[in-house]
């Protein structure tokens, strides 16, 4: 009964034209994916607008600038979105944080962008956390330990030194990949670095007024920022970057805080605040909420102005704030 | 665009070492490329194919090369109750799947997924991803899920419901894998829109779940796809999709997808019973909105996908109303049936969401009875690597019982994870 042998054989019309298919988008995928054109500007992707900021203040009118995340989310999962791949797949120029902090969102779609220019190892790829001494770098790499910060702690933004290095890191990849500019860039370099250390003096009177002073983390975003005027972080919500905290954890993070008379718990909007006002409740601590990338408040428009802002609101916070101590520019 | 667990292999915890790693393969294949043999026939005792013997490659015995390994635990507490039929509680570990993934070289990566259910090992995926192509395409070759819609590129116990829409389980299968190729190319159209296509073609794309017919009806005939056929009767399978942003916070994404099988056989082994010459398509259109909060915390999803599934359906075994098998006939049912599903899913934190999801389609062996399925499920993170659900889900069925389930499932991902793009 069986019937195999006398199958009859079909028209091949239809496969003849799946490959006239194929064949075109073959074709069509050879094409070049951008004009280049020598008056275009640089197109420069940064992954967050810190970056962003160096990028444009050091590349001037030679670079074309976007930032991935908006500056209001959380930097560990950013919501990717159609025009994050499509600015990348056109980039000359790709800086990142580095330090994992992107790991979660970013890897894929760098592959995804069919970007050669700007892969790791590239010259348009620039990881601007190379060099910098991390903090808080695991002894042992296990989840037990945490997952979000296994390279040490990404969040030296928040670093008022930090601006210093990402303007280097984005100075170094501009004159890597249009070399002709270098004169320019230099220039814009040793204007933003002025700007910098101008800067970094009134923080730095701003700041030796915390020493010893104690404050409880949400997540670690702000730790180098204690850690530079040598502030106690005496707890941290999150028992491990990335882990939400067990009612037992936050019974713990009381205790301490009730134990040290810690009075200001520092996070950020999408931290789980909930859990931050009902720990203040029970503390009497003052929950400040601050942004972690620039763009992540009003205030926050370019890194010198989040820094002065944290500055600020920190210092209101510790009730060490003094009238003439902010930026000449506010 | 959503993210889904799994596809190229990245993990926070190793990146630093991946990337050195990634250097250190770039620089040996370079070497290799210069010191390499013309032919694979070589004079000396060396392996056929094999590089030059003194490229700094690793020994067989060094740990330096290992691939990335993470395995997902799926574990499920239900009780179930089936009209006049069963009711009752059970605790079953569902589904292990066992990752293992690395770069070959700069320009492809592999990856094999071994999954363990109902007491079985199967292998799911097992296959490379050529990168190096010009421009945005890029080739896959061996094993892999198929493109089709927004869910059957996941494995199940990444969906956001505790089992796949019931109209992908009964037109497509469970899980949709084939061996095959496959091309995909995608392109910016504008700033903001994007759109994709891929066109696969496979051995067999019948599908896992497909041969097996629905407890309680008719006996079925087994479907069967030639091993050896011209190259017009491979299956295929194609997709193109457009992504696009809805202001700053919203994305819509349409898409449409068709999974063809031009030549196909029903066998029957008790009667000896095997004919040829039926072919079956289905045809999906989907549409997906994705909202997020600027702070990332919360979201709105909310989707459908239609489904046509049209040829020749089913192959249904009349018994002529005797035991003997030898006067069998098989009666093979054509047409088109079509079924949905629809969700809506609410996340309020990072951590929280839930969400309802209705499912329906129409029955192969008489396109006026229906069956359905409404899914509601609250999922909690209880970390990014453990995944607490709780699900409901009524079942009506005009041609057989209702059945009410409720369910708990746990869900752990071990080792290193990373998230794809889901288009
Ligand atoms: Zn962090």
């Amino acid at each position: 009964m069986k019937t195999t042998n006398d199958r009859a054989r079909r028209p091949e019309r239809r496969s003849l034209l799946r490959g006239a298919v194929m064949l075109a988008v073959l074709c069509a995928s050879f094409l070049p994916a951008r004009a280049a054109s020598p008056a275009a500007p640089l197109k420069v992707v940064a992954t967050i607008p810190d970056l962003a900021d160096f990028a444009r203040r050091i590349g001037g009118d030679r670079v074309e600038v976007k930032a991935l995340s908006k500056g209001t989310e959380n930097l560990h999962n950013v919501h990717v979105r159609p025009s994050m791949l499509i600015a990348l797949t056109r980039a000359d120029v790709f800086l990142e944080m580095g330090l994992s902090m992107e790991a979660a969102w970013l890897p894929e779609m760098l592959v995804r962008s069919g970007n050669d220019d700007i892969q790791p190892g590239a010259a348009g790829f620039q990881n601007c956390s190379d060099g910098w001494e991390a903090i808080e770098v695991p002894d042992d790499l296990s989840r037990r330990e945490g997952h979000l910060h296994p390279e040490g702690n990404p969040h030296f933004n928040i670093d008022p030194k930090g601006g210093l290095q990402m303007a280097a890191k984005v100075h170094e990849a501009l004159v890597r990949v249009d070399p002709a500019g270098k004169e320019t860039y230099d220039a814009n370099f040793a204007t933003t670095k002025d700007a910098i250390e101008e800067a970094a003096e009134r923080w730095a009177k701003i700041g030796a007024k915390w020493k010893g002073r104690k404050v409880c983390v949400y997540h670690t975003e702000y730790n180098y920022l204690a850690r530079r005027y040598g502030m106690d972080v005496a707890a941290s919500i999150e028992p491990q970057p990335g882990i939400p905290p067990t009612p037992g954890d936050i019974a713990k993070v009381v205790k301490t805080m009730r134990e040290q008379e810690v009075g200001v718990i520092l996070t950020a909007a999408w931290s789980n605040n909930r859990q931050v006002k009902d720990i203040a409740r029970k503390t009497g601590a003052t929950v400040l909420e601050l942004p972690n990338q620039v763009g992540g408040a009003d205030w926050a428009s370019d890194w010198i102005a989040l820094q002065d802002g944290i500055h600020e609101r920190v210092a209101k916070a510790l009730g060490t704030w003094e009238e003439d101590e902010g930026s000449p520019k506010q | 665009m959503q993210s889904t667990p799994r596809s190229i292999p990245t993990t926070p915890s190793l990146l630093s070492t991946r990337r050195l790693r990634d250097a250190a393969v770039a620089a040996l294949c370079t070497a290799g490329l210069f010191a390499a043999d013309a032919s694979a026939q070589r004079a000396d005792i060396s392996s056929p194919g094999g590089y030059g013997s003194n490229l700094g490659q690793t020994t067989r015995f060094d740990n330096e090369f290992n691939p990335a390994i993470s395995f997902v635990v799926d574990v499920i507490a239900d009780w179930v109750d089936v009209e006049d039929v069963e009711d009752g509680t059970d605790i079953q570990l569902r589904r292990i799947d066992l990752l293992i993934a690395d770069w070959i070289d700069p320009n492809a990566y592999a990856w094999v997924t071994v999954a363990y259910e109902e007491e079985e090992l199967q292998l799911d995926e097992a296959a490379i991803e050529y990168v190096g192509l010009p421009g945005r395409s890029t080739m896959r070759f061996g094993r892999f899920f198929v493109d089709f819609g927004k869910q059957m590129q996941a494995h199940v116990e990444e969906l956001r419901t505790i089992e796949r829409p019931l109209v992908l389980r009964d037109f497509l299968g469970e899980e949709l894998f084939g061996d095959g190729i496959q091309y995909d190319y995608w392109t910016p159209a504008g700033d903001t829109t994007m759109v994709r296509f891929s066109v696969g073609a496979f051995g067999d794309l019948s599908g896992a779940g497909h041969a097996h017919g629905e407890e309680g009806e008719e006996i079925e005939a087994e479907q069967l796809v030639p091993e050896r056929k011209d190259p017009g009767e491979l299956n295929f399978s194609a997709r193109a999709t457009a992504l696009t942003e809805i202001g700053s916070n919203g994305t819509l994404q349409v898409g449409g997808s068709g999974r063809f099988i031009p030549e196909f056989a029903f066998e029957y082994d008790a009667n000896d019973i095997y004919q040829d010459g039926f072919s079956n398509t289905v045809f999906g259109l989907d549409g997906t909105y994705g909202w997020q909060d600027d702070e990332g915390v919360k979201s709105f999803t909310t989707g459908f996908e239609f489904l046509w599934n049209t040829g020749d359906l089913e192959g249904e075994i009349d018994d002529m109303g005797t035991a003997d098998p030898l006067d069998d006939t098989l009666e093979v049912i054509d047409g088109t049936r079509t079924g949905y599903y629809a969700f809506v899913d609410y996340g309020w934190t990072q951590f929280d969401s839930a969400g309802v999801q209705y499912s329906a389609r129409e029955a192969a062996h008489d396109g006026d009875l229906s069956r359905s399925e409404l899914d509601l499920y609250y999922t909690r993170h209880l970390s990014e690597f453990l995944r607490l659900r709780v699900g409901v889900t009524f079942g009506t069925d005009d041609d057989g019982p209702d059945s009410t389930r409720a369910a708990v499932q746990l869900t752990s991902f071990v080792g290193p994870h990373g998230h794809g793009l889901n288009w």
